[in-house]
């Protein structure tokens, strides 16, 4: 039994890092290593490459363009989500007789998948026929004019992930104790410094996990330009990983593709050290 | 006799949407529609024994029924228009010959699962045949399993479809390296639509549509309807992507290849030569017309509703999209379709051939392999095309069915399926999408420069140049790393 | 006290609106399931069908096996979600209660398979998985699925906010580290792993490009395949019946969802999400 247990928590870990070994860091650094080659359409290995791949793909102005689409979508849709689930969750945080229909309705759009959501949001953004046009009473071309489309784009991501970020804002928020609330009432404070001064930072490893998950998930997004635009117009909807996707299977360059897969695993890698870093500073641990 | 068979072909029209109706949920093969398919079985009958030998000797390719796997792409009503086609298969030609097709759906691009299976190395779960769209066909010939239709005519067995009765402009569409390397299934053209209704309030006449960009760049300035400076109606409708853009140069003078090694048929694209030729600001000089009107429109949010609706005088489309314009527009208006506006009045080109072929594969067994075989040619046949197209609104690129009473009634009526197939066979075979394979590259960098000419954002020339340089830097990319 | 249940009143009425705008376009969808063509394609506002009728559903039915996809959609999503939550909640047990050698950098390792895109390893494990003679089966399928660090992230979060006392006071009880797993953690752990369980369940019901990689028969599809079908890439969108089979696609997770979001909501009050 004393054997045992220094292998223990390595027999609980095993699963999922056998796992891990076989389907993610095998694939990953083997694709890491063919990114130093040259690889022809049939995927065969044709020569040293040295950084040649980076740097045809980090001079392709469509990959720039991408890494900048990229940024706007994550800097517009994961602070927007949480920063809306936040409201929701202080709105729902008081509990009242019908609070668990509300409650349900806030959350109900982690239950949709992304495509169904795709559709159901082309049909709104039509220009002609679409409910969005019609109640703002605006002619816009939502998601096919270069000036609007990813600003569309990141309001569908930002939807979809509301209800996801409101259930585990909601959670910590119910359990910040109630005396601090009660002694910020007593003194006066307004709604906007309870939040603020009191329950802002008690949430806070919250919202630093829904921030570090959702920059994460949101720089290798890939599934609405894929079915919804086709990266256009004008290549204004084409993030990273669906200019390695085109890359791959509609131009059979895995040269280009790989490379921008390890670009991009590279971004979100210093994203998620950068909120690492904030999370010294800026978070709370009770 | 002609009265009786267009009743017979109402009967089996009506048979087959009832095949259609009860196929419901769960089960892929059910016994209704096998019923309804032998009823229809006789006629069928009739006309195989006519193209072969008796009927006394039996055809089975071996004892036991040889399981044949199809990948196909189709979706919605043409995916049932294709199960239709294997059930029929099963019932008669299957039935003969010992053979038994499952098919089945693999995502809209069959091309991209087998090339992941292919570098996987994955040649176990290869189908026996699949659909691929042309643009696929010089990686797909490339593949170790891979038999082209060219090397089984050679070997001049089995044949139920006569090489001759190919189109000569499909078959074209499908050669790679003179190898013929699929049979044609589903194919199309380009075609103008247009509102014999707003034409006539516009005062032209509906009977005769504009032959050439020119005098569509006239039409579009009277069908445009304004609203002060908001237009309400758009002459035209089309974003001309590489697919539009191919079919107007390609079909300039007598033909153009668009690219080097014509077209990347002869050999591995490495340019495009609309640059060096001219062809290419001959096309945009006139398309400068269409944009100086002011009436359209040169991005498509939902081009067939917006035509459906009368948002759009005109519109430009593939021939695939009749059926559900039809479905869409019903009898709100007459509507009408006409070969695509030539960019000179002289042109003699005509457009490309588009949509899908069916490719095959050996997996080591003979028996599979002559199974295999003749259903791919049966997809070819008068048959297999008849019912699959007439059920999908592609066009049928088999020539003796042309000379059928039954597609003669089909076309009489279905008027707006003439002028693709009368472009089809005027066109020159020539006239191709090109094998570019950096296919999804050139597509993007034809549409942004396109669109931004269209926008005011950029003259004529940077146009011209930006697709020119961009195209060929593209291609000189692939051409380094893949050239042999 | 009256001025009080009327502020009560309307604070309870303005959630509601805010939920009603919220979920505004599920309802939508809904509306437009029941929409003839016609309706749909109109320049005026129009927001509910002008009477309930069934034909899109019965169009979605008749041109797709859209039932056989759920069922398989069901066991690809149950799975992988229930070998999810079995793996993640092992590894964050060894995360969140164990002292070992390489914790950190084992953690930060799984961490980073977040930042891998699916996509790039595609090819790859295609390969592996065809080796092991999985293609055409439900395990196959699922062989994406079935781990993910999101969800040992979601575990250990949990965890750490259980006091280590617990976990000191039941070892001196002589109870064994996998008894206290299975007879204690994971009954207090209802609302993480019901959380778990649907966001899991959710993201794989509707997964399309593997589930049609590894299976070659129409049989094995899945209902995000059944969606596609109806989207014709050459005829253009048919929505009516895309709509109808939405509708009936996000019908099973909404009632899991359901069912199920009061546990976590109500559960993880007790034990919230801390670092």
């Amino acid at each position: 039994m004393k054997k045992l247990g220094k292998i223990e928590p390595y027999i609980y870990l095993s699963p999922a890092l056998i796992y891990f070994a076989v389907f993610s860091f095998y694939p990953f650094l083997r694709t890491i290593g063919l990114t130093f080659f040259t690889v022809s359409a049939d995927g065969k290995v044709k020569a040293f490459a040295g950084l040649d791949n980076y740097i045809h793909v980090l001079t392709d102005p469509a990959f720039l363009r991408s890494i900048w689409n990229t940024l706007v979508y994550v800097i517009l849709a994961s602070p927007l989500a949480i920063f809306i689930a936040l409201i929701l969750a202080v709105l729902a945080n008081k509990k009242t007789r019908i609070s668990s229909i509300y409650e349900t309705m806030f959350s109900l759009t982690m239950a949709m998948s992304m495509s169904v959501t795709a559709m159901i949001f082309k049909i709104m953004y039509n220009p002609n026929v679409g409910l969005i046009n019609k109640l703002l009473g605006t002619k816009i071309n939502w998601l096919n004019d270069a000036k609007y489309a990813m600003v569309s784009m990141s309001f569908i991501s930002v939807w979809m992930n509301i209800g996801f970020n409101f259930l585990f804002l909601l959670a910590a928020i119910r359990g910040v104790p109630g005396e601090l609330l009660e002694s910020a009432d007593i003194d006066g404070a307004s709604l906007y410094k309870k939040v603020t001064k009191v329950i802002l930072p008690m949430i806070s490893p919250t919202v630093f996990f829904l921030i570090c998950t959702s920059l994460a998930k949101n720089i290798i997004m890939a599934g609405l330009p894929i079915i919804l635009t086709e990266g256009g117009p004008k290549g204004s909807t084409s993030t990273m990983i669906y200019y390695m996707y085109k890359q791959a299977f509609g131009n059979m360059s895995y040269n280009d593709a790989y490379a921008a897969a390890v670009i991009t695993f590279i971004f979100t890698l210093i994203a998620t050290l950068i909120s690492f870093s904030f999370e010294k500073k800026g978070v709370h641990y009770s | 006799m002609k009265r009786f068979i267009s009743l017979l072909m109402a009967a089996i029209m009506i048979l087959s949407l009832a095949a259609c109706g009860a196929k419901d949920t769960g089960e892929v093969k059910e016994p209704e529609s096998t019923e309804t398919a032998q009823e229809v079985q006789p006629e069928a009958d009739s006309q195989q024994e006519e193209a072969q030998e008796p009927a006394e000797e039996s055809k089975r390719i071996s004892d036991a029924d040889i399981e044949i796997s199809f990948w196909h792409h189709m979706e919605g009503t043409n995916a049932n228009a294709l199960e239709t086609v294997c059930n029929n298969f099963n019932d008669t030609v299957g039935k003969e010959y010992g053979i038994i097709v499952t098919p089945s759906f693999q995502g809209t691009n069959t091309a991209e699962k087998l090339n992941t299976l292919a570098q996987a190395g994955d040649w176990v779960n290869f189908p026996d045949i699949c659909q691929v769209a042309s643009a696929g066909i010089p990686t797909i010939s490339g593949y170790d399993l891979f038999v082209s239709p060219e090397e089984m005519y050679a070997k001049g067995e089995n044949i139920i479809l006569p090489r001759e009765s190919i189109i000569a402009n499909n078959a074209r569409t499908f050669t790679y390296k003179d190898e013929l390397c699929a049979i044609p299934f589903s194919n199309s053209t380009i075609l103008l639509y247009y509102n014999k209704g707003l034409f006539e309030a516009a005062g032209l006449d509906p009977e005769n549509p504009p032959k050439t960009i020119a005098e569509m760049a006239e039409a579009i300035e009277k069908l445009t309807q304004k609203d002060g400076d908001e237009v309400t109606t758009y002459g035209l409708n089309v974003q001309v992507k590489r697919y539009q853009l191919v079919n107007w140069v390609g079909g300039e003078g007598e033909y153009n290849f668009i690219g080097d090694n014509e077209g990347g048929r002869a050999g591995l694209m490495s340019k495009v030569t609309f640059g060096e030729d001219g062809t290419l600001m001959t096309y945009l000089d006139e398309w400068e017309k269409v944009i100086a009107t002011g009436g359209y429109k040169p991005v498509e949010d939902n081009i067939n509703e917006e035509f459906a609706m009368e948002l759009s005088a005109m519109a430009i489309m593939s021939s695939a999209r009749i059926g559900k314009l039809k479905d869409l527009i019903g009898d709100e208006f007459e509507w009408g379709t006409a070969p695509l506006p030539k960019v000179n009045a002289s042109d003699k080109g005509g457009t490309a051939v588009g949509g899908s072929g069916i490719v095959m594969f050996d997996k080591g067994d003979a028996d599979e392999l002559t199974a295999t075989w003749i259903f791919q040619q049966y997809l070819g046949g008068e048959d297999a095309q008849y019912d699959f197209c007439t059920a999908s609104g592609y066009i049928p690129m088999n020539k003796d069915l042309y000379e059928t009473e039954k597609m003669k009634t089909y076309m009489a009526e279905n008027p707006e399926i003439v002028a693709a197939v009368d472009q089809l066979l005027a066109s020159n075979p020539n006239v191709q999408e090109p094998f570019d394979i950096v296919t999804g590259d050139i597509n993007s960098i034809i549409d942004e420069e396109m669109v931004a000419f269209a926008q005011g954002e950029q003259d004529k020339q940077t146009t011209h140049d930006n697709i020119v340089n961009k195209c060929n830097q593209k291609l000189a990319d692939y051409v380094k790393v893949n050239a042999e | 006290m009256k001025k009080k249940t009327y502020q009560n009143i309307l604070y309870q009425v303005v959630c509601l609106l805010v939920g009603l705008i919220i979920i505004a376009p599920i309802l939508y969808a809904f509306s437009i399931s029941f929409m003839e063509q016609r309706e749909i394609l109109t320049k005026k506002l129009h927001l509910l069908p002008n009477r309930f009728q069934w034909d899109n559903y019965k169009e979605a039915l008749r041109l797709t096996h859209l039932v056989r996809y759920m069922l398989n959609s069901f066991i690809l999503a149950g799975g992988s979600s229930l070998v999810r939550v079995i793996v993640a909640s092992l590894a964050a047990f060894s995360f969140a209660f164990f002292e070992f050698k390489g914790k950190n950098f084992l953690f930060m390792l799984c961490m980073s398979t977040m930042m891998i895109p699916g996509d790039v390893v595609l090819i790859t494990n295609y390969k592996t998985v065809a080796s092991l003679g999985l293609t055409d089966t439900y395990f196959g399928m699922m062989t994406m699925f079935l781990v993910s660090v999101m969800n040992i992230f979601m575990f250990r979060q949990y965890y750490l906010s259980f006091s280590k006392e617990l976990y000191e006071a039941s070892k001196a009880d002589g109870c064994g580290n996998l008894r206290f797993f299975t007879s204690i953690l994971l009954p207090l752990s209802k609302p993480v792993i019901a959380t778990v369980f649907i966001s899991s369940f959710v993201s794989t019901w509707n997964t399309y490009l593997w589930p049609m990689l590894v299976t070659n028969k129409d049989t094995m599809r899945t209902v995000q395949v059944g969606i596609t079908m109806l989207n014709s890439k050459d005829g253009g969108t048919i929505y009516g019946p895309i709509m109808a089979a939405s509708v009936m696609v996000m019908v099973p997770t909404l009632i899991i969802f359901i069912v199920f979001q009061k546990q976590i909501v109500g559960g993880m009050m007790t034990g919230s999400v801390k670092g």
